[in-house]
């Protein structure tokens, strides 16, 4: 029965939205609220199933179990394929609203041609990838779901991804509308700049999410694999990135258009791409959803029609711009702005290319490789340094023309001095190059930020005088600052080591020493646990903490997972993974040392904050 | 921009989308199950063992059936499999272990307490062996027959099961 009308819901939408990709003025707040509500009862639907664990439907079989504590029954709905899908036609859909309640440019033609590619979506999910399939008679017990996506990390990692990903199909059907208006103005500018920040702020949130997942649940204490799925959500975000700071340019000075349009594009088809290429069955990766190649097709289609036709139209359409005539030099913001431009596509890129390769070489010579996080350190860092050192320097300069760089470099002269000690101390302390480059200019960066923000109020005497914006900027940077520094310095300064405990044994390591004082067997609701207790202490004997991780064995999925247990400071983690005991005498235990860690996801806080924070003001 | 730059990407994304769309539709797309390894070679490059001071390479290993399990200290799923190992006895048989991401002086530990079923123990530390071999975790096993070909891939813990049916039943 809920079978039945979540499919009436899914189907609905989909009937909906082929009515508005006509373009007309008939009540488009009323049809876009129909289609909204009726994928989220859609999805409400199949979320009860997994609540009441309705074996009849297809989905609810395949992924869950009557055990399951009821919050992974909830977000175990969109923990899989159709689901997941369907999550992101809702999501889809209250982005359809927002467009529909909002004053945009050429508002008809940007409707009709969201909800054109909102057809495409809904038809994907409808015909290829429906939730609803019915299964007769109805098993007594379903096939649970994979432990590691049992997390809280995992549970919220998709829906926040999705807000990030879709918001940009309104600024892609924006983009294309002007295009074929030859508008590709301030005007543009101003009205996509909010829904490409706003998008652009959850992206990050949700490449932080699935970052903090990985590190807390695989028990290898990293938190990025350069997996062609992570590869797959960065693409986006580097582009992103680019088109936020192009629209910069475009809206201040009328310059660019070209670029802003073509980074807007590749923008949305690049989240295009990372669906494709996660869901087709073209790549294996431990993240990738197991898919049958035909559901592959559809995509690719969809996404062929998307790519080539906006590329095309932006080709056949060049020639007449609206932009400004009089040129730039390239010392200015505009120039340093194109540079960060040339920077970030190239390093998207790069990304790609990692992604790719395998798959062109087994085309073109049908032999199979892999391409490793050596490539990507490799290129994607080494390029990353000259962009850092850039931005450095960037917001200081002016539109069209920096005549006074001398005194811009005075004030930035305590940063540079502070910088240049920093990579003493840290060359000092031999680190790897990399590492070393990483520190310095992650150090410069924020430091640099900070000096211009002191500068902009007056010395931090005016702060009300300042937009909002340029908050947003400050924190922004500083977070990306913060990024480069808080990577190098773990990945310098880690440490990791595999001990052997037995009760009641001290091992030392780093500043801590770290006791085994129990270990016990346990249930937890649908799984057995073994479970240790480890007694943290500092050099001086006082008790830090107690930290238990586990070993946990779930049983309708027959697998095993290691649960860490993290103790969080301000500078570093502790982070014990146990491994496994052949006697229960002897207990493989492997423990780590992450400074600056926590440095990390705060970075990521501050990048989400500069993209969402302060989204309504007109400034 | 010139027209000539912005008709880059676009010629890029049409290769793109036709060299995906033969990706997919390629003929002998494989059924789910069967592992893109079979009929690969082992790689190339040799290879550090864990307790023997010569270099290993594939060419050591020809002239037998040679059953080469990914195997780990830290890889749980591996002690379910380990006993099924002990087990195995074939004549025509050799077992090798690969050693995947381990420190020495754990993988030695490991196989002290669980017992050493193997007759060459190959340490690929960093896992730039297994990569080639297409390896995403442990437990995985390759059965390579005597000239060096791989005639069978499975990525999971080997039950009594896959035992008699896929690997026994390939030898002679």
């Amino acid at each position: 029965m809920i079978a039945t009308l979540g499919n009436l819901g899914l189907l609905s939408a989909l009937i909906l939205a082929l009515i508005q990709s006509y373009p007309s003025p008939w009540r488009p707040r009323t049809l876009a609220a129909l289609t909204c509500s009726s994928l989220w009862l859609a999805m409400l639907c199949l979320i009860w199933g997994y609540i009441a664990s309705d074996f009849s439907i297809e989905n609810v079989f395949l992924n869950s179990h009557e055990a399951k504590p009821l919050l992974y029954k909830i977000t175990g709905s969109w923990g899989n394929h159709e689901g997941s899908m369907l999550l992101l036609n809702a999501i889809l859909g209250c982005y359809g609203l927002a467009l529909a309640c909002k004053k945009a440019p050429y508002q008809s033609a940007t409707t009709s041609l969201f909800n054109l590619i909102f057809l495409g979506f809904l038809g994907f999910s409808f015909f290829t990838s429906n939730p609803f399939v019915v299964l007769s008679p109805p098993p007594e017990v379903g096939q649970g779901l994979n432990p590691l996506l049992q997390d809280i990390g995992l549970a919220l990692h998709p829906p926040i991804l999705y807000i990030g990903y879709v918001g940009f199909s309104i600024v892609f059907a924006s983009t294309l509308i002007h295009i074929y208006h030859h508008h590709l103005d301030q005007n543009w500018a101003r009205f996509i700049k909010p829904w490409v920040v706003f998008s652009w702020g959850f992206l990050t949130l949700g490449i932080g999410l699935g970052s903090w997942w990985a590190y807390r649940e695989l028990g290898w204490g990293g938190f990025w694999f350069w997996d062609p799925v992570e590869n797959a959500s960065l693409l986006p975000w580097l582009c992103a990135t680019a088109l936020v700071h192009s629209l910069l340019v475009l809206e201040k000075r009328n310059h660019l258009p070209q670029w802003t349009a073509l980074l807007a594009i590749l923008t949305f088809t690049l989240c295009l791409v990372g669906i494709f290429l996660v869901r087709s069955g073209i790549l294996t990766s431990v993240h990738s959803f197991a898919l049958d190649p035909e559901r592959g097709m559809y995509f690719l289609a969809f996404l062929a029609i998307a790519l080539c036709g906006s590329l095309g139209l932006l080709v056949y359409k060049s020639t007449a711009t609206s932009a400004n005539k009089t040129p730039f030099k390239l010392l200015s913001k505009e120039g340093s702005l194109l540079f960060n431009n040339l920077f970030l596509t190239v390093l998207c890129f790069t990304v790609l290319l990692g992604i790719l390769y395998p798959i062109i070489i087994e085309v073109i010579y049908a032999t199979k490789i892999s391409v490793g996080s050596g490539f990507y350190n490799a290129s994607f860092n080494s390029l990353s340094f000259p962009l850092l050192a850039l931005l450095c320097i960037a917001p200081y300069l002016n539109w069209k023309h920096e005549k006074k760089l001398s005194t811009h470099l005075k004030s930035l002269a305590p940063t540079l001095l502070l910088t240049a000690i920093a990579f003493s101390w840290f060359w000092i302390q031999e680190v790897t190059l990399m590492c070393l480059l990483g520190l310095t200019l992650g150090i410069a960066v924020m430091l640099s930020t900070l000096t211009y923000l002191w500068k902009q109020t007056r010395q931090f005497k005016q702060f009300k005088t300042q937009p909002s914006s340029f908050y947003r900027m400050i924190i922004g940077h500083f977070g990306l600052g913060l990024l480069a520094f808080s990577i190098s310095a773990n990945s310098a300064f880690k440490q990791e080591k595999d001990l052997v405990f037995t009760l009641g044994q001290t091992h030392e390591i780093g500043q801590f020493n770290i006791t085994l004082t129990d270990m016990h067997l346990d249930t937890g609701a649908n799984y057995f646990t073994r479970r240790g207790i480890f007694s943290v202490q500092d050099r001086q004997n006082q008790l830090v903490t107690h930290l238990l991780p586990e070993v946990r064995y779930y049983v309708a999925e027959a697998q095993n997972t290691t649960e860490s247990d993290i103790y969080y400071s301000l500078w570093h983690n502790l982070y014990i993974a146990m491994g496994d005991t052949e006697d229960a005498i002897e207990f493989a235990v492997r423990i780590y040392i992450q400074p600056f860690i926590n440095l990390l996801w705060l970075a990521c806080l501050l990048m989400t904050i500069s993209g969402i924070w302060g989204i309504r003001s007109k400034r | 921009m010139q027209r000539i730059v912005l008709f880059l990407p676009f010629s890029v994304a049409l290769l793109l989308m036709v060299m995906f769309g033969v990706r997919l539709t390629a003929p002998e797309t494989p059924p789910q199950q069967q592992s893109r390894m079979i009929g690969k070679s082992l790689p190339t490059q040799s290879i550090e063992q864990l307790n023997e001071a010569e270099p290993l390479s594939a060419s050591d290993l020809k002239g037998r059936y040679v059953l080469l399990n990914v195997f780990a200290s830290w890889c749980a799923v591996c002690t379910l499999e380990h006993p099924n190992l002990m087990a195995l006895n074939h004549p025509e048989l050799s077992l090798v272990g690969v050693n995947w991401k381990d420190k020495k002086v754990n993988a030695n530990g490991w196989l002290t307490r669980h017992g050493n079923p193997y007759d060459t123990v190959i340490w690929d530390y960093d896992g730039r062996w297994v990569v080639e071999l297409g390896v995403t975790g442990a437990p995985e096993s390759f059965l390579v027959s005597p000239d060096g070909t791989i005639i069978y891939h499975y990525a999971g813990a080997l039950t009594p099961q896959l035992i008699e049916h896929e690997i026994l039943s390939r030898l002679p």
